[in-house]
């Protein structure tokens, strides 16, 4: 009797358990209610209403219809929203009160409204404030006010744009960035290549060099105020560092050979960079502060362009090591370096995405250029844009979009070519000519500033 | 003794595998179901390919595709395609010595202003300019904003979902006070039949936007729980089942995705084409917005 209990006792108590729960999932499943899978939708960009800003005067009014075409710009740049024709709105700005009607902005199919008006401060500070409506909830998702000079009221337009970005992608903006790239001008055989930089829509373009001495692959700190870059400074190719606050430029560090393709890490404390001796080029790390200088790469191969994974881990570079050129991850320290592409043809300009989930890079297959994007292991390669020569992929800071140069072929009497940047969405689709005032190449795309919160 | 125990124990066990396995049987046998299936089968095509949405019906003024039909017209407002006055170009383009320092109009940080009893914050941080630093200040403008739209604000920071209870442009010809019901009402009529629930599919598919612009979108699968009036439109706004998720700090992906999950349901409704007949299977739907084959997860 004991055995019987004591074997049939858990059974039973496990067969009870059983049919309870079957039995409720079976009562569950009949009055569950009509379940539907929906697998399928537009990937069309959302439609947005962006009216004009409403202007406390004529001079608010200038500045608010500017700032409404600079968001919009940025918007629809991203591939992501498509601002709505403003003949279409039935509700006119300015009248536009505290509550929009709803009603009216359904109407023309705007899932989403921007409102937003421009006063100017006792102080001649303008004064800039906007709100983003959810049409369909009709319900406020975003409000805030900006101060600051009049001049400077195209960087408000950008953090708006990105107020708007990030609300409506949950994804961190890239709006209010810059960029900094080779202007060349010149003929062909006496190229004069200046550092420049722009807001990221291609507006206050500037030189920040000369021109007397070649620059090359200049690199935005992702902290601080500097661009690394290659010059040819007194014909001897170099290392250096620039600030834009102070214009001031150094070399870094005192090698016996060419330093070149720079590159900050992920903190702003050191660079990354080739060193090229007795034709042979090795990978090295220049803590900025100690000025401490370690070797990465110890190889009879050249070993190049390399870039930091933005957790400070990881190296990624090309080496033609293996007899092509390939690219290849290490750690920080140099050790297990790992070759990831395997498929037909070179790659080159191995570049970490800010997200680290991809590396970009630029891949040479029979004569042809692509910017191309993989996984850090290797895998999930996407080839994005092909040309005659596509090459130098920036990441924007929050990972979505590329930007690289473009050169067109010249014809036999040498015209006709020349060099513009292009930005390309990591899908694929969106791709895009940056304006610049003349030729243009190697581009790097700088950090988001982030606002100071708090306070 | 012990014999007799094992074998009670063993047909004991095949009692409960045939449990087991038995009771889905059974529980599939109780709903009324497979002789229904193949009737209706047959209309299935020719009811997939009805066009989506006909035509609204009449007393739903809400959602009118066109934006023409609007008897309002257009205004020809003289829209501002904006033209590119003196952009103040704030700096000369220097072109000189090599290292090319700026900052001439570097002006001192003007003093803040004390009257605004808000926090305010400087923007000019580590800002890579060679502009004079930009003196910008921003504050969040909810808390000056208050008493001009606290009724829209404190329905966003209370209670998200139930906002909306009164149908607001929904004319008096439809039923008001359909009780929002719940599971618990026997369902009696017959089953959706395939193509039925494909109509409301091809509905919803039609206005959604996938949220593409989220990193791992792809994993943001949101589920929404609707409730229908007979006419087919919302009885009250969607629910996201999740929506504790959506007010998490760093899931502004999923609150992204989930929005648009609802965004698609409002710009939707009233649903067409519904049989009237089974309103009691069809007047609650749970949608399951799964992005994973569109951004190819």
């Amino acid at each position: 009797m004991d055995m019987m209990d004591k074997y049939t006792r858990p059974l039973i108590r496990l067969m009870i358990g059983l049919m309870a729960v079957l039995t409720v999932l079976g009562w569950h499943s009949a009055q569950a209610q009509l379940r539907i899978d929906i697998t399928r939708g537009n990937v069309d960009p959302m439609p947005i209403a962006i009216p004009v800003f409403n202007g406390a005067g004529p001079r608010e009014n200038v500045v608010g219809t500017e700032m409404v075409g600079v968001i919009s710009g940025n918007l629809s740049r991203s591939g992501l929203f498509r601002p709505l024709d403003p003949k279409s709105f039935i509700q006119k700005p300015d009248a536009i009160g505290a509550l929009p009607r709803f009603g009216d902005w359904r109407l023309i199919n705007a899932q989403a409204l921007v409102t937003g008006a421009v006063t100017t401060e006792a102080d001649g500070r303008l004064r800039v404030e906007f709100r983003l409506w959810d049409v369909f909830g009709e319900q406020q998702m975003e409000g805030r006010v900006f101060f600051t000079r009049p001049d400077n009221w195209r960087r408000v337009a950008h953090l708006i744009s990105d107020k708007i970005y990030e609300r409506l992608t949950g994804e961190s903006g890239y709006f209010d960035t810059r960029i900094v790239f080779v202007s060349e001008s010149g003929t062909k055989a006496a190229r004069v290549k200046r550092l420049a930089i722009m807001d990221q829509d291609g507006a206050n373009q500037r030189f920040l060099t000369s021109g007397r001495h070649l620059v090359l692959t200049p690199r935005f700190s992702p902290t601080t105020h500097q661009i690394t870059y290659l010059s040819y400074f007194n014909d001897k190719p170099r290392v250096y560092i620039y600030d834009i606050n102070t214009g001031q430029q150094e070399v870094l560090g005192d090698f016996p050979g060419m330093t070149f393709a720079p590159r900050f890490s992920p903190s702003g404390d050191s660079v990354v960079m080739s060193l090229a001796r007795n034709g042979n080029s090795d990978i090295y790390l220049m803590n900025l502060r100690s000025r401490a200088v370690a070797r990465l790469t110890d190889s009879p191969s050249i070993d190049t362009s390399p870039s930091f994974s933005p957790d400070n881990q990881y190296v990624t570079f090309n080496s033609d090591r293996g007899g092509t050129q390939q690219i290849y991850v290490m750690r920080a320290s140099g050790a297990d370096v790992k070759r990831i592409s395997f498929g037909d043809g070179r790659y080159a300009t191995p570049v970490w995405s800010p997200r680290g989930d991809l590396i970009a890079f630029t891949k040479i297959y029979k004569g042809r250029f692509y910017i191309g994007v993989m996984r850090p292991d290797g895998s999930g390669e996407r080839l994005l844009t092909e040309s005659f020569l596509d090459e130098g992929p920036t990441w924007s800071p929050n990972g979505r979009v590329l930007m690289f140069f473009r050169e067109r072929p010249s014809d036999s009497r040498g015209l006709g070519g020349g060099s513009r940047l292009h930005s390309i969405d990591l899908t694929g689709y969106n791709e895009r000519e940056i304006p610049t005032l003349g030729d243009a190449s190697d581009p790097a795309w700088s950090p988001l500033i982030p606002l100071p919160e708090g306070g | 003794m012990g014999r007799g125990a094992l074998l009670s124990a063993a047909l004991h066990l095949i009692v409960i595998i045939i449990t087991v396995f038995g009771l889905p049987l059974f529980s599939n046998e109780w709903e009324p179901p497979a002789e229904s299936i193949p009737v209706e089968l047959a209309p299935l095509s020719e009811m997939t390919n009805i066009p989506v949405r006909p035509e609204p019906k009449k007393p739903v003024e809400k959602i009118e595709p066109k934006p023409e039909a609007k008897p309002e017209p257009p205004k020809p407002e003289p829209a501002p395609p904006p033209p590119p006055p003196p952009a103040p170009e704030p700096e000369p383009i220097p072109d000189d010595a090599v290292p090319l320092p700026k900052d001439k109009v570097e002006e001192k940080p003007q003093p803040k202003p004390e009257a605004q009893p808000e926090r305010v914050v400087k923007l000019d941080g580590p800002r890579p300019k060679v502009k004079p630093k930009p003196k910008i200040v921003e504050k969040p403008e909810e808390k000056l904003d208050l008493n001009k739209i606290s009724a829209l604000l404190s329905k966003e920071l209370k209670d998200p979902s139930p906002k909306t209870e009164e149908p607001e442009e929904n004319p008096q010809d439809t039923p008001q006070d359909l009780p929002p019901t719940q599971a618990t009402r026997p369902t009696t009529s017959a089953q959706m039949t395939l193509s039925e629930i494909d109509s409301i599919r091809a509905q919803i598919e039609q206005c959604w936007i996938v949220p593409a612009g989220a990193r791992y979108a792809e994993e943001l699968v949101v589920r929404v729980r609707i409730f229908l009036r007979p006419d087919g439109g919302l009885a009250q706004p969607p629910q996201v089942v999740d929506s504790l998720r959506m007010k998490t700090p760093g899931e502004e992906a999923y609150r992204t995705a989930a929005e648009s999950a609802v965004r698609a349901i409002m710009k939707c409704e009233p649903f067409q084409n519904l049989p009237v007949d089974k309103y009691d299977r069809w007047q609650e739907i749970e949608m399951n917005f799964d992005p994973r084959s569109m951004l190819g997860g």
